[in-house]
C-alpha cells in the first residue's frame, strides 16, 4: 500500500474510532476474580502489619494478577505463569506458621487461588481467539501492553499456527490500517495513541471482568480542544459473573503493579539553596533517577525520528511513561557540560565563573529575602519577559537568561553594571552551546549505529561517546513517575542509581 | 448514498508522491489547507496579539506543508511594476531577481542596452531581452551565495483554484518571506517534493514550488525550514508572520517565537507529551478563544484549540 493510501486510512481510522467509539469486552474469569479478591485481603493485612512480612508476597501475587490481564494464554503454552503461580503457593504456605489464625486463613485462600490459576486456561484468551476467527485473521491485529506480553502472545500464536500480527501498542511502525484491533488489557494500560491514532477502524479491549477500571486513555488536549477525541465505550460482558464467597475489602489496590511509592508528607520547611523538590522516575534496566520539579528540560531520545534527528529535549514536566531519557552515569550532563564550557574558555574561564557567581548570588539573596513570587512580580514590573524563570537563572548550569533584554533588565534590577557580566555570560553560553552540540553530534553518531528496534525491545542501551568526560551514557525508557515529590539534595538530581522496584512494568 | 457512480472526479485537495499523475484525494488535507487560508486572512486582525493554534493529528505527515500552502496561496503578493520601468533607475551592480517564462535569475544588474531586437537588460553575464522578462525586482541585500539561476515551475491546479495564477511569476520573483517551519528537516525535505493539487484531473503543484523553501541557497525563497532538534537558540527574522512548529521538539520553542501567528502540530502517534505540555502551560497564561474566530472547524480525526496573548 502506498504511503498516501495509508495516510488516508489513518485519518479515516481515527475519525471512525472517535465517532463510533470502542468496544470493551469484559470476560468473566472466576480464578482471576478469586485471586483479585484475596490480593485485596492481603493488602489489608499489609496495611495492618507492615511491609516486612507481607510486602514480597503481595508483590508476587500482584505480578501474577498482572500477567492474567496482559498475557491471557492457555496454560499449556504458559510455563512462566504456571511457575509463578506455583511459587506463590509455596510462599504462602511457608508464611503460614508465622502468622495468626485469621491471617493464616487468608494465606490458605491465596494458595488456593494461585493453584486454581495455575491449572485454568484463561477465559480471556478463549474469547480473543473466537473474535479473531469471527472477523478473520487477515483483517485483525492484536495489541499488547509490553514487549514481554507481545513476545508471549507471539509464541502462543506461532505454536498454534495462527497468523495474526501482534503489535506492541507503544511502537510506531509504518503499518497498514486493518479492520479490527484487539487490545489485550484494559484501556487505561495503553498509551493514548491506541485510541487517538488507532491502527484499525474498529477497536476492542479484552480484559477480565474483575478489572473495574474501564476508563479510556485521553489525548492530552481533549479537555479543551474542539473536535476532541473522546470516544464512547460500549461494554459487553462475556460469560457468567462469578459469585465470590466474601465481599471484596475496600482497599486502595490497583491492577498496575506500580511500585509502592512511599508517601511523602509536604516538607515542613522551604528548600535550602542546595535542595530541590524532586520526583522519583523509575527506568528500564533496574535504574531510577530523581528529577527536579519545575526543571526546564532533559535530554531525550525519540527512536521514531530518522537518523540524525533522534536526540532531542523533553520538558521535565512532560517526562512520562514511554519517553526515553539520555543520562550520564556518575554526574549529570549539565554539570559536565558546564565544566567543559569553562574549560573551552581557557584563561577566561575562571573570570567568567566569578562573574556568574556575582550576579547569581545577588539574585539568590533577593529570592531568599523577599520570596520567589515577589521577585517574579518585580521583574515583570521592570519589563522582563520570562520573569517566571527567575529561580532557574540562579542555577550554575544556566549561563544567563535566554533573552538579551531580559538579562540587561535583570542586571540593572540587581544594581549591577551590565558589563562585563553580560559579555562573560554570553561567552560562557556560547561555549556551553558548542559543548552541547558536540555531545549531541556524538550521541547521534552513536545512535546511528544502534538498532532502534532493539532499544525499544530492551528499554535500555549503553552508549560510549568519543568525547572526554562523556563515556558512560545510557538511554533508558521511563517506566513510572512518582506522583509526589520530596526534598532532596541538588547534587542527587538526575544521577542514575539502581532501583528494581519497577521490574514488573518492563 | 447513491449507487450510481458519478463521472466527476472528487473535489478537494489531492496529494501525489511518486508521480504527478497518481493523485490521491485527501479530505483531511483540504481541511488543513483551508485552515492555512483562514489564518492568512485573520492575521491582519490580531492587533498586536499573538495567536497560537494547536492541532493534533493522527500522524504528522504533510500537515505543516499543507498549512503553509494554504497560507501562502492566500496572502497577497505585491506585484512589481513593469520590468522596463523598474530597470531604468537601478544603480549599476545592484543585485536583482528576474523571472522569465522559464527561469529565475538572481545576479547583479549592469544596465539596459538597446539591441537589434529591442531593449536588453544585462544581468550577471547574460543579456536578456526585456520583452522576455516577466518580472524584475530589486534586492539590494541579496548575498552572492544566492546568485544563480533556477528553472521556474509551471503553476498547478491548487494555485489555479486559489486564483493565484496571475501572480505566480511575481511570487517567484518577489515572494513574501514571512513563513518558517521548524520540524524534522529530513522528513520536511522529503515531503516538499510531493505534489498537491485540486481534484485529480489537472496537473498539480509541487509543495516546493509553492512554498519556495530556503534550502541550499536558492535565488528566490519564501519559507524558512529549520531542523528543530539541532537548534541551540532560536533566531528567526523579525518579519515572520507565521511559524509552524511541527512536533514536540519544535513546540518546545513556542515561548521564543515572536510571529503574530504560531501553529503547533502534535502527532498523536507519538508518546512524547512535551508538545501538548508546552501548549497548555502557555494557554494557562493566555486568553483561550473559540475557533469561530477563525471560521474553521476541525474535521473528525483532528483536534484543535486556539488562544491569544499579547506579544
Amino acid at each position: 500500500m502506498t504511503r498516501l493510501a495509508r495516510l488516508n486510512d489513518r485519518y479515516a481510522a481515527a475519525a471512525a474510532v472517535a465517532v463510533n467509539g470502542v468496544e470493551l469486552l469484559a470476560v468473566a474469569d472466576r480464578p482471576g476474580a478469586y485471586l483479585d479478591a484475596v490480593i485485596k485481603e492481603v493488602t489489608e493485612l499489609l496495611r495492618q502489619d507492615g511491609d516486612a512480612l507481607w510486602g514480597d508476597l503481595l508483590a508476587a501475587a500482584r505480578q501474577l494478577r498482572w500477567r492474567l490481564v496482559t498475557e491471557p494464554l492457555p496454560t499449556p503454552v504458559n510455563p512462566d505463569q504456571r511457575e509463578m503461580a506455583a511459587a506463590l503457593t509455596r510462599r504462602a504456605t511457608q508464611l503460614k506458621p508465622l502468622v495468626g489464625t485469621d491471617a493464616a486463613a487468608v494465606l490458605d485462600r491465596l494458595a488456593d487461588a494461585a493453584s486454581t490459576v495455575q491449572t485454568a486456561d484463561s477465559p480471556v484468551g478463549d474469547v480473543l481467539l473466537r473474535c479473531l476467527r469471527e472477523v478473520g485473521f487477515e483483517s485483525c491485529v492484536v495489541m499488547t501492553v509490553s514487549s514481554r506480553s507481545a513476545a508471549a502472545m507471539t509464541r502462543w500464536f506461532t505454536d498454534f499456527g495462527l497468523e495474526v500480527p501482534i503489535a506492541r501498542a507503544a511502537l510506531r511502525d509504518g503499518f497498514d490500517v486493518v479492520e479490527h484491533a484487539y487490545a489485550v488489557g484494559s484501556p487505561r494500560l495503553f498509551p493514548p495513541s491506541t485510541v487517538t491514532s488507532p491502527r484499525a477502524r474498529g477497536l476492542t479491549f479484552l480484559f477480565p471482568s474483575w478489572e473495574s477500571n474501564r476508563s479510556l486513555p485521553r489525548s492530552p488536549l481533549a479537555a479543551d480542544a474542539e473536535g476532541a477525541i473522546r470516544p464512547c465505550s460500549r461494554i459487553f460482558l462475556e460469560g457468567t459473573e462469578p459469585v465470590l464467597m466474601a465481599p471484596k475489602p475496600d482497599v486502595a489496590d490497583d491492577l498496575v503493579p506500580a511500585p509502592v511509592w512511599p508517601i511523602h508528607s509536604a516538607p515542613t520547611r522551604p528548600p535550602r539553596d542546595d535542595e530541590v523538590m524532586a520526583r522519583r522516575v523509575l527506568l528500564s534496566g533496574g535504574l531510577a533517577i530523581y528529577l527536579e520539579v519545575g526543571g526546564d528540560h532533559i535530554r531525550a531520545l525519540d527512536p521514531a525520528q530518522p537518523v540524525g534527528a533522534r536526540v532531542t529535549y523533553c520538558n521535565v514536566s512532560a517526562v512520562g511513561r514511554g519517553i526515553y531519557l539520555v543520562l550520564r552515569e556518575g554526574a549529570t550532563e549539565r554539570a559536565t557540560l558546564y565544566a567543559r564550557a569553562v574549560e573551552l574558555l581557557g584563561e577566561r574561564g575562571s573570570i567568567a565563573e566569578a562573574s556568574q557567581r556575582q550576579w547569581k548570588d545577588a539574585l539568590k539573596r533577593q529570592l531568599n529575602r523577599v520570596g520567589r513570587s515577589n521577585v517574579v512580580a518585580a521583574l515583570r514590573e521592570a519589563g522582563v519577559r520570562r520573569d517566571e524563570q527567575a529561580a532557574v537563572w540562579t542555577q550554575p548550569t544556566v549561563a544567563r537568561p535566554q533573552d538579551d533584554h531580559d538579562f540587561e533588565l535583570l542586571l540593572r534590577w540587581l544594581g549591577l553594571p551590565i558589563q562585563p557580566s553580560f559579555e562573560l555570560a554570553t561567552t560562557l553560553r556560547r561555549a556551553r552551546s558548542q559543548a552541547s552540540t558536540d555531545v549531541r553530534e556524538a550521541l547521534e553518531d552513536a545512535l546511528s549505529a544502534t538498532s532502534m528496534t532493539e532499544l525499544e525491545a530492551r528499554g535500555l542501551q549503553r552508549l560510549d561517546l568519543e568525547l572526554p568526560g562523556f563515556s558512560g551514557i545510557i538511554a533508558t525508557r521511563v517506566l513510572a513517575v512518582s506522583p509526589t515529590a520530596k526534598l532532596i539534595s541538588r547534587s542527587d538530581v538526575r544521577i542514575p542509581e539502581p532501583d528494581r522496584s519497577a521490574r514488573w512494568l518492563e | 448514498m447513491s449507487s450510481v457512480k458519478c463521472a466527476r472526479s472528487p473535489i478537494g485537495v489531492a496529494l501525489a508522491e511518486r508521480s504527478a499523475t497518481e493523485l490521491v484525494p485527501a479530505p483531511w488535507a483540504s481541511a488543513l489547507v483551508a485552515l492555512g487560508a483562514r489564518l492568512a486572512r485573520c492575521a491582519a486582525f490580531l492587533g498586536g496579539d499573538q495567536l497560537v493554534v494547536a492541532l493534533t493529528v493522527p500522524v504528522r505527515d504533510f500537515a505543516a506543508l499543507l498549512l503553509a500552502t494554504g497560507w501562502t496561496l492566500t496572502r497577497p503578493t505585491e506585484v512589481p511594476g513593469p520590468p522596463d520601468e523598474i530597470a531604468v533607475g537601478i544603480p549599476r551592480g545592484t543585485p536583482v531577481r528576474m523571472v522569465t517564462d522559464h527561469l529565475v535569475v538572481a545576479d547583479r544588474f549592469f544596465g539596459m542596452q538597446d539591441g537589434v531586437r529591442g531593449c536588453r537588460v544585462h544581468v550577471g553575464n547574460t543579456h536578456w531581452e526585456i520583452e522576455k522578462v516577466r518580472c524584475l525586482s530589486v534586492v539590494p541585500e541579496l548575498p552572492e551565495r544566492r546568485f544563480g539561476r533556477r528553472d521556474v515551475a509551471v503553476s498547478g491546479s491548487l494555485t489555479h483554484k486559489a486564483g493565484q495564477v496571475a501572480t505566480w511569476l511575481a511570487r517567484q520573483c518577489a515572494p513574501n518571506t514571512e513563513v518558517a517551519i521548524l520540524g524534522t528537516k529530513s522528513w520536511l525535505e522529503e515531503e516538499l517534493q510531493a505534489w498537491v493539487g485540486w481534484g485529480t484531473d489537472d496537473v498539480p503543484d509541487r509543495f516546493t514550488d509553492v512554498l519556495l523553501p530556503d534550502l541550499g541557497n536558492p535565488p528566490s525563497w519564501a519559507t524558512i525550514v529549520r531542523a528543530a532538534q539541532t537548534l541551540q537558540e532560536l533566531h528567526l527574522p523579525r518579519e515572520l508572520e507565521l511559524v509552524l512548529l511541527d512536533g514536540g521538539s519544535a513546540i518546545r520553542w513556542l515561548a521564543d517565537v515572536l510571529s503574530p501567528v504560531v501553529v503547533g502540530i502534535i502527532d498523536r502517534s507519538s508518546p512524547d507529551e512535551s508538545g501538548p505540555d508546552t501548549i497548555m502551560q502557555r494557554r494557562a497564561r493566555s486568553e483561550p478563544i473559540g475557533l469561530d474566530f477563525l471560521g474553521w472547524h476541525p474535521p473528525p480525526g483532528i483536534e484543535a484549540l486556539a488562544y491569544r496573548a499579547p506579544l
